[in-house]
Protein backbone atom coordinates (compact mmCIF):
# COMPACT_ATOMS: atom_id res chain seq x y z
CA UNK A 1 0.00 0.00 0.00
CA UNK A 2 2.69 2.72 0.84
CA UNK A 3 4.57 1.94 -2.28
CA UNK A 4 1.34 2.77 -4.23
CA UNK A 5 0.83 5.68 -2.34
CA UNK A 6 4.72 6.60 -2.73
CA UNK A 7 4.38 5.84 -6.56
CA UNK A 8 0.79 7.67 -7.23
CA UNK A 9 2.44 10.91 -5.69
CA UNK A 10 5.76 10.77 -7.81
CA UNK A 11 3.65 10.20 -10.91
CA UNK A 12 1.62 13.41 -10.06
CA UNK A 13 4.76 15.52 -9.18
CA UNK A 14 6.18 14.46 -12.86
CA UNK A 15 3.37 15.25 -14.19
CA UNK A 16 2.26 18.67 -12.74
CA UNK A 17 5.99 19.75 -13.42
CA UNK A 18 4.70 19.12 -17.11
CA UNK A 19 1.72 21.08 -16.99
CA UNK A 20 3.09 24.00 -15.18
CA UNK A 21 6.41 24.44 -17.91
CA UNK A 22 3.44 24.57 -20.58
CA UNK A 23 1.43 27.87 -20.59
CA UNK A 24 -1.80 27.45 -19.74
CA UNK A 25 -2.92 29.69 -22.24
CA UNK A 26 -2.83 28.74 -25.97
CA UNK A 27 -1.37 31.60 -28.35
CA UNK A 28 -4.38 32.38 -30.89
CA UNK A 29 -4.96 35.56 -33.13
CA UNK A 30 -6.81 37.52 -30.74
CA UNK A 31 -5.43 36.81 -27.32
CA UNK A 32 -1.46 37.83 -28.21
CA UNK A 33 -1.00 40.45 -24.99
CA UNK A 34 -2.83 37.57 -22.71
CA UNK A 35 -1.15 35.39 -23.92
CA UNK A 36 2.57 37.13 -23.41
CA UNK A 37 1.60 38.39 -20.07
CA UNK A 38 1.17 35.09 -19.10
CA UNK A 39 4.36 33.52 -20.48
CA UNK A 40 6.30 36.76 -18.63
CA UNK A 41 5.73 34.64 -15.45
CA UNK A 42 6.59 31.12 -16.33
CA UNK A 43 9.74 29.77 -15.23
CA UNK A 44 10.25 27.42 -18.19
CA UNK A 45 8.72 27.11 -21.69
CA UNK A 46 8.11 25.08 -24.19
CA UNK A 47 9.34 24.88 -27.49
CA UNK A 48 5.75 24.74 -29.17
CA UNK A 49 5.58 28.55 -27.17
CA UNK A 50 8.66 29.11 -29.08
CA UNK A 51 7.69 27.89 -32.23
CA UNK A 52 4.22 30.10 -32.24
CA UNK A 53 5.71 33.02 -31.60
CA UNK A 54 8.16 33.06 -34.46
CA UNK A 55 5.48 31.98 -36.69
CA UNK A 56 3.94 34.83 -35.47
CA UNK A 57 6.39 37.10 -35.88
CA UNK A 58 7.45 35.91 -39.12
CA UNK A 59 3.63 35.39 -40.61
CA UNK A 60 1.42 37.93 -38.10
CA UNK A 61 -0.70 34.86 -37.40
CA UNK A 62 -0.95 31.65 -35.48
CA UNK A 63 -1.54 28.24 -37.41
CA UNK A 64 -1.07 24.65 -35.81
CA UNK A 65 2.02 23.76 -34.10
CA UNK A 66 3.40 21.68 -37.25
CA UNK A 67 2.90 24.60 -39.61
CA UNK A 68 4.83 26.74 -37.02
CA UNK A 69 7.80 23.59 -37.13
CA UNK A 70 7.72 23.77 -40.82
CA UNK A 71 8.44 27.49 -40.47
CA UNK A 72 11.72 26.94 -38.41
CA UNK A 73 12.99 23.87 -40.34
CA UNK A 74 12.41 25.68 -43.75
CA UNK A 75 15.20 28.37 -42.59
CA UNK A 76 17.36 25.43 -41.43
CA UNK A 77 17.54 26.48 -37.52
CA UNK A 78 16.10 22.64 -36.78
CA UNK A 79 15.94 18.81 -38.72
CA UNK A 80 12.52 18.30 -39.59
CA UNK A 81 13.00 14.42 -37.19
CA UNK A 82 13.49 16.85 -33.98
CA UNK A 83 11.01 17.98 -31.57
CA UNK A 84 7.46 16.14 -33.02
CA UNK A 85 5.32 17.45 -29.66
CA UNK A 86 6.77 20.31 -29.12
CA UNK A 87 6.48 19.77 -25.12
CA UNK A 88 10.11 19.58 -25.01
CA UNK A 89 11.40 22.39 -22.54
CA UNK A 90 12.96 25.29 -24.62
CA UNK A 91 16.56 25.50 -24.27
CA UNK A 92 18.88 28.36 -24.83
CA UNK A 93 20.59 26.77 -27.83
CA UNK A 94 17.71 25.91 -29.89
CA UNK A 95 16.32 30.10 -29.19
CA UNK A 96 20.01 30.71 -30.01
CA UNK A 97 19.73 28.81 -33.18
CA UNK A 98 16.40 30.09 -34.18
CA UNK A 99 17.78 34.16 -34.09
CA UNK A 100 20.92 33.53 -35.18
CA UNK A 101 19.52 31.68 -38.18
CA UNK A 102 16.91 34.55 -38.52
CA UNK A 103 19.38 37.09 -38.71
CA UNK A 104 22.37 35.12 -39.98
CA UNK A 105 24.53 35.90 -37.55
CA UNK A 106 28.11 36.41 -38.58
CA UNK A 107 30.10 37.30 -35.66
CA UNK A 108 31.21 33.96 -34.58
CA UNK A 109 33.46 31.93 -36.77
CA UNK A 110 32.72 28.68 -35.30
CA UNK A 111 29.06 29.15 -35.74
CA UNK A 112 29.67 29.48 -39.35
CA UNK A 113 32.26 26.63 -39.85
CA UNK A 114 29.85 24.11 -37.72
CA UNK A 115 25.87 25.84 -37.25
CA UNK A 116 25.55 24.32 -33.66
CA UNK A 117 23.33 25.31 -30.81
CA UNK A 118 26.52 26.25 -28.54
CA UNK A 119 28.20 28.15 -31.21
CA UNK A 120 24.65 30.19 -31.61
CA UNK A 121 24.34 30.87 -28.71
CA UNK A 122 27.96 32.65 -28.88
CA UNK A 123 27.05 34.31 -31.67
CA UNK A 124 24.03 36.00 -29.90
CA UNK A 125 26.10 36.67 -27.05
CA UNK A 126 28.19 38.79 -29.11
CA UNK A 127 25.80 40.17 -30.26
CA UNK A 128 24.28 41.47 -26.99
CA UNK A 129 21.07 39.43 -27.50
CA UNK A 130 21.71 36.85 -24.67
CA UNK A 131 23.77 37.56 -21.77
CA UNK A 132 26.92 36.19 -21.01
CA UNK A 133 28.37 33.16 -19.37
CA UNK A 134 25.33 31.47 -19.82
CA UNK A 135 25.11 27.82 -21.26
CA UNK A 136 22.96 26.49 -24.40
CA UNK A 137 21.60 23.67 -22.18
CA UNK A 138 19.85 26.30 -19.80
CA UNK A 139 16.06 26.19 -19.65
CA UNK A 140 14.45 29.70 -20.52
CA UNK A 141 12.12 31.07 -18.83
CA UNK A 142 8.96 33.08 -20.45
CA UNK A 143 10.62 36.57 -20.09
CA UNK A 144 13.69 35.19 -21.27
CA UNK A 145 12.05 34.00 -24.63
CA UNK A 146 9.79 37.84 -24.78
CA UNK A 147 13.27 39.16 -24.60
CA UNK A 148 14.86 37.51 -27.48
CA UNK A 149 11.31 37.94 -29.50
CA UNK A 150 11.81 41.91 -28.19
CA UNK A 151 15.06 41.98 -29.75
CA UNK A 152 13.65 40.39 -33.15
CA UNK A 153 10.49 42.85 -33.78
CA UNK A 154 12.67 45.99 -32.81
CA UNK A 155 15.53 44.97 -35.67
CA UNK B 1 -26.17 75.54 8.19
CA UNK B 2 -27.43 74.24 4.55
CA UNK B 3 -25.44 77.70 3.41
CA UNK B 4 -22.42 76.86 5.32
CA UNK B 5 -22.66 73.30 3.98
CA UNK B 6 -23.58 74.50 0.18
CA UNK B 7 -20.11 77.01 0.46
CA UNK B 8 -17.69 73.97 1.53
CA UNK B 9 -18.52 71.73 -1.02
CA UNK B 10 -18.25 74.98 -3.67
CA UNK B 11 -14.93 75.70 -2.36
CA UNK B 12 -13.78 72.33 -2.57
CA UNK B 13 -14.91 71.86 -6.08
CA UNK B 14 -13.02 75.40 -6.40
CA UNK B 15 -9.94 74.15 -4.76
CA UNK B 16 -9.77 70.37 -6.37
CA UNK B 17 -9.03 71.80 -9.99
CA UNK B 18 -6.18 73.92 -9.50
CA UNK B 19 -3.92 71.03 -7.14
CA UNK B 20 -3.77 68.76 -10.09
CA UNK B 21 -5.22 66.48 -12.79
CA UNK B 22 -3.92 64.25 -15.19
CA UNK B 23 -4.06 63.79 -18.77
CA UNK B 24 -1.88 60.86 -20.75
CA UNK B 25 -3.16 60.36 -23.80
CA UNK B 26 -2.25 57.89 -26.39
CA UNK B 27 -0.76 59.53 -29.65
CA UNK B 28 -0.25 56.68 -31.70
CA UNK B 29 -0.38 53.13 -32.07
CA UNK B 30 0.74 49.97 -34.18
CA UNK B 31 0.11 46.69 -34.12
CA UNK B 32 -1.20 44.61 -30.85
CA UNK B 33 -1.37 47.31 -27.81
CA UNK B 34 -3.25 46.74 -24.89
CA UNK B 35 -4.24 48.04 -21.05
CA UNK B 36 -5.43 46.91 -18.43
CA UNK B 37 -6.71 48.39 -15.00
CA UNK B 38 -8.40 45.43 -13.08
CA UNK B 39 -7.02 42.33 -14.36
CA UNK B 40 -8.51 41.98 -18.02
CA UNK B 41 -6.80 43.56 -21.33
CA UNK B 42 -8.70 45.53 -23.34
CA UNK B 43 -7.50 47.18 -26.58
CA UNK B 44 -5.37 50.44 -26.81
CA UNK B 45 -6.68 53.12 -29.36
CA UNK B 46 -5.56 56.68 -30.44
CA UNK B 47 -6.43 59.44 -28.73
CA UNK B 48 -7.94 57.38 -25.60
CA UNK B 49 -7.28 58.76 -22.26
CA UNK B 50 -4.98 56.87 -19.89
CA UNK B 51 -4.97 57.22 -15.99
CA UNK B 52 -3.13 56.47 -13.20
CA UNK B 53 -2.28 52.35 -12.25
CA UNK B 54 -2.81 51.80 -15.52
CA UNK B 55 -0.76 48.23 -17.34
CA UNK B 56 0.01 49.05 -20.76
CA UNK B 57 1.57 46.07 -22.84
CA UNK B 58 2.32 45.98 -26.82
CA UNK B 59 2.90 42.92 -28.68
CA UNK B 60 5.15 41.85 -31.60
CA UNK B 61 6.18 44.07 -34.32
CA UNK B 62 3.69 46.77 -32.11
CA UNK B 63 4.15 50.18 -30.43
CA UNK B 64 2.55 52.88 -28.65
CA UNK B 65 3.20 56.69 -28.41
CA UNK B 66 2.03 57.98 -25.45
CA UNK B 67 1.52 61.84 -24.20
CA UNK B 68 2.07 62.66 -20.48
CA UNK B 69 1.59 66.63 -20.28
CA UNK B 70 4.07 67.29 -22.99
CA UNK B 71 6.51 64.58 -22.68
CA UNK B 72 6.64 61.65 -25.12
CA UNK B 73 7.01 58.24 -24.41
CA UNK B 74 7.20 55.20 -27.07
CA UNK B 75 6.52 51.42 -25.62
CA UNK B 76 8.82 49.57 -27.75
CA UNK B 77 7.47 45.82 -29.03
CA UNK B 78 6.58 42.97 -26.32
CA UNK B 79 7.22 45.52 -23.16
CA UNK B 80 5.15 46.11 -20.53
CA UNK B 81 4.80 49.15 -18.47
CA UNK B 82 2.57 50.85 -15.77
CA UNK B 83 1.55 54.40 -14.80
CA UNK B 84 2.59 55.43 -10.98
CA UNK B 85 2.51 59.13 -10.89
CA UNK B 86 1.08 61.64 -13.59
CA UNK B 87 0.30 64.95 -11.58
CA UNK B 88 0.38 68.46 -13.29
CA UNK B 89 -0.29 72.06 -11.37
CA UNK B 90 0.76 75.12 -12.43
CA UNK B 91 4.12 74.80 -10.87
CA UNK B 92 5.21 71.13 -11.23
CA UNK B 93 4.50 68.37 -13.32
CA UNK B 94 5.44 65.11 -11.99
CA UNK B 95 5.54 61.23 -13.47
CA UNK B 96 6.36 57.64 -13.14
CA UNK B 97 6.76 55.04 -14.83
CA UNK B 98 7.48 51.78 -14.00
CA UNK B 99 8.94 49.34 -16.71
CA UNK B 100 7.85 45.88 -15.93
CA UNK B 101 10.15 44.24 -18.89
CA UNK B 102 10.78 45.29 -22.59
CA UNK B 103 12.35 49.04 -23.60
CA UNK B 104 10.85 52.48 -23.73
CA UNK B 105 12.58 55.43 -24.95
CA UNK B 106 11.26 58.69 -23.09
CA UNK B 107 12.00 62.25 -24.70
CA UNK B 108 11.61 64.69 -21.94
CA UNK B 109 10.39 68.45 -22.43
CA UNK B 110 12.33 71.14 -20.25
CA UNK B 111 9.42 73.61 -19.57
CA UNK B 112 11.14 76.99 -18.41
CA UNK B 113 9.46 78.16 -14.87
CA UNK B 114 8.28 74.73 -14.39
CA UNK B 115 9.76 72.09 -11.83
CA UNK B 116 9.93 68.48 -13.66
CA UNK B 117 10.25 65.45 -12.57
CA UNK B 118 10.31 62.26 -15.07
CA UNK B 119 11.32 58.63 -13.28
CA UNK B 120 11.16 55.61 -15.29
CA UNK B 121 11.61 52.71 -12.22
CA UNK B 122 12.32 49.17 -13.03
CA UNK B 123 13.15 46.44 -10.29
CA UNK B 124 17.12 47.59 -9.46
CA UNK B 125 17.15 50.92 -10.44
CA UNK B 126 15.64 54.15 -11.38
CA UNK B 127 16.34 57.23 -13.86
CA UNK B 128 15.49 60.50 -13.55
CA UNK B 129 15.50 62.98 -16.35
CA UNK B 130 14.58 66.40 -17.32
CA UNK B 131 15.15 67.84 -20.56
CA UNK B 132 16.30 64.85 -22.04
CA UNK B 133 16.05 62.03 -24.26
CA UNK B 134 16.68 58.17 -23.37
CA UNK B 135 16.28 54.78 -24.08
CA UNK B 136 15.50 52.86 -21.08
CA UNK B 137 14.84 49.05 -21.20
CA UNK B 138 14.87 46.22 -18.74
CA UNK B 139 14.78 42.06 -18.56
CA UNK B 140 15.28 40.14 -15.48
CA UNK B 141 18.55 38.61 -17.16
CA UNK B 142 19.98 41.66 -18.41
CA UNK B 143 18.84 44.15 -15.35
CA UNK B 144 18.48 47.26 -16.35
CA UNK B 145 20.10 49.74 -19.31
CA UNK B 146 19.73 53.35 -19.91
CA UNK B 147 21.23 55.05 -23.07
CA UNK B 148 21.18 58.56 -23.20
CA UNK B 149 20.90 59.74 -26.91
CA UNK B 150 20.23 63.73 -25.52
CA UNK B 151 21.01 65.71 -22.21
CA UNK B 152 21.92 63.88 -18.97
CA UNK B 153 19.87 62.13 -16.27
CA UNK B 154 20.67 60.42 -13.06
CA UNK B 155 20.79 56.72 -12.82
CA UNK B 156 20.36 55.46 -8.82
CA UNK B 157 20.39 51.61 -8.15
CA UNK B 158 18.42 50.46 -5.61
CA UNK B 159 20.95 50.16 -2.82
CA UNK B 160 21.66 53.74 -3.22
CA UNK B 161 24.37 53.94 -5.79
CA UNK B 162 23.87 57.50 -7.95
CA UNK B 163 25.59 58.40 -11.28
CA UNK B 164 25.33 61.25 -13.95
CA UNK B 165 24.73 60.02 -16.90
CA UNK B 166 25.26 61.48 -20.52
CA UNK B 167 26.87 61.52 -23.82
CA UNK B 168 27.95 57.82 -24.74
CA UNK B 169 27.79 56.53 -21.65
CA UNK B 170 25.66 54.09 -20.41
CA UNK B 171 23.84 52.97 -17.08
CA UNK B 172 23.77 49.32 -16.38
CA UNK B 173 22.73 47.75 -13.46
CA UNK B 174 22.81 43.97 -13.38
CA UNK B 175 20.55 42.30 -10.72
CA UNK B 176 22.38 40.96 -7.86
CA UNK B 177 25.33 43.47 -8.30
CA UNK B 178 25.33 46.17 -5.66
CA UNK B 179 26.83 49.05 -8.15
CA UNK B 180 26.25 49.88 -11.64
CA UNK B 181 28.93 48.55 -14.70
CA UNK B 182 31.42 51.28 -15.76
CA UNK B 183 29.52 53.98 -17.57
CA UNK B 184 31.67 53.47 -20.47
CA UNK B 185 31.75 49.14 -20.30
CA UNK B 186 29.43 49.39 -23.96
CA UNK B 187 32.36 51.07 -25.25
CA UNK B 188 35.08 48.70 -23.43
CA UNK B 189 33.14 45.98 -26.36
CA UNK B 190 35.34 47.48 -28.59
CA UNK B 191 39.70 47.17 -29.24
CA UNK B 192 40.57 50.62 -27.88
CA UNK B 193 43.86 49.92 -30.34
CA UNK B 194 43.86 47.26 -33.42
CA UNK B 195 47.38 46.81 -34.76
CA UNK B 196 47.81 45.07 -38.12
CA UNK B 197 50.60 44.01 -40.57
CA UNK B 198 50.76 46.25 -43.16
CA UNK B 199 50.05 44.66 -45.80
CA UNK B 200 46.07 43.43 -44.23
CA UNK B 201 43.36 44.45 -46.71
CA UNK B 202 40.12 45.78 -45.71
CA UNK B 203 38.27 42.76 -45.67
CA UNK B 204 40.88 40.80 -44.07
CA UNK B 205 40.13 43.10 -41.03
CA UNK B 206 37.23 42.75 -41.48
CA UNK B 207 37.46 39.26 -41.08
CA UNK B 208 39.22 39.51 -37.76
CA UNK B 209 35.92 40.69 -36.10
CA UNK B 210 33.99 37.39 -36.91
CA UNK B 211 36.39 35.40 -34.75
CA UNK B 212 35.71 38.02 -31.58
CA UNK B 213 32.62 35.97 -30.32
CA UNK B 214 34.84 32.85 -29.62
CA UNK B 215 36.60 34.77 -27.49
CA UNK B 216 33.58 35.07 -25.10
CA UNK B 217 35.25 32.40 -22.95
CA UNK B 218 37.45 34.95 -21.25
CA UNK B 219 35.60 37.48 -20.71
CA UNK B 220 38.28 39.93 -20.18
CA UNK B 221 39.41 39.91 -23.90
CA UNK B 222 35.96 39.83 -24.95
CA UNK B 223 35.40 43.04 -23.29
CA UNK B 224 38.70 44.53 -25.32
CA UNK B 225 41.44 45.10 -23.55
CA UNK B 226 42.37 48.99 -22.39
CA UNK B 227 46.45 49.75 -24.38
CA UNK B 228 47.16 50.31 -21.16
CA UNK B 229 47.16 46.90 -19.59
CA UNK B 230 48.72 44.89 -22.34
CA UNK B 231 52.59 44.04 -21.72
CA UNK B 232 55.24 43.81 -24.28
CA UNK B 233 54.47 39.70 -24.67
CA UNK B 234 50.84 40.74 -25.92
CA UNK B 235 52.02 43.56 -27.91
CA UNK B 236 54.66 43.06 -30.56
CA UNK B 237 54.80 44.60 -34.39
CA UNK B 238 56.42 44.25 -37.66
CA UNK B 239 58.36 47.35 -39.17
CA UNK B 240 55.47 49.31 -40.89
CA UNK B 241 52.69 47.43 -39.23
CA UNK B 242 49.51 50.08 -39.03
CA UNK B 243 48.37 51.20 -35.59
CA UNK B 244 44.30 52.20 -35.96
CA UNK B 245 43.67 53.92 -32.41
CA UNK B 246 40.00 54.50 -31.17
CA UNK B 247 39.24 57.20 -29.48
CA UNK B 248 36.00 57.36 -27.64
CA UNK B 249 34.44 60.62 -26.61
CA UNK B 250 31.84 60.64 -24.16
Amino acid sequence: MKYIIICFVLLSLNLSSELLAQNKIKLTNNNEIQYLDNLSNQKTTTVADAFALYYKFKFNKISNYNTHKNAIVKIGAINKEEYKTGKELLKRGLLAQIIATELNLKNSLLYIIFGSDRYAYRACAASFIMPHGKSSYDLMSGQELIEAMHFLSNN
Amino acid sequence: MKKNILLIIFSIFLILPSLSYSAIKVTSTRGKVSYSRVGKWSPVRKGMTLKKGTRIMTGLRSFAILNFDGHTITLRSMSKMKIYQNLRSSKQSINRIGLNFGSVNAKIKRIKKLKTVFKISTPVATSSVRGTEEEVSFWKSKGMKIIVIKGSIYGESKHGTLATVSGKQTFKVIPGKVRPDHLLSDQFHQHFINITDPNTTDNEKEGFLIGSADDIDNNDIFLGTPFSDLDDSQVSTSPGSQVDINIIWP
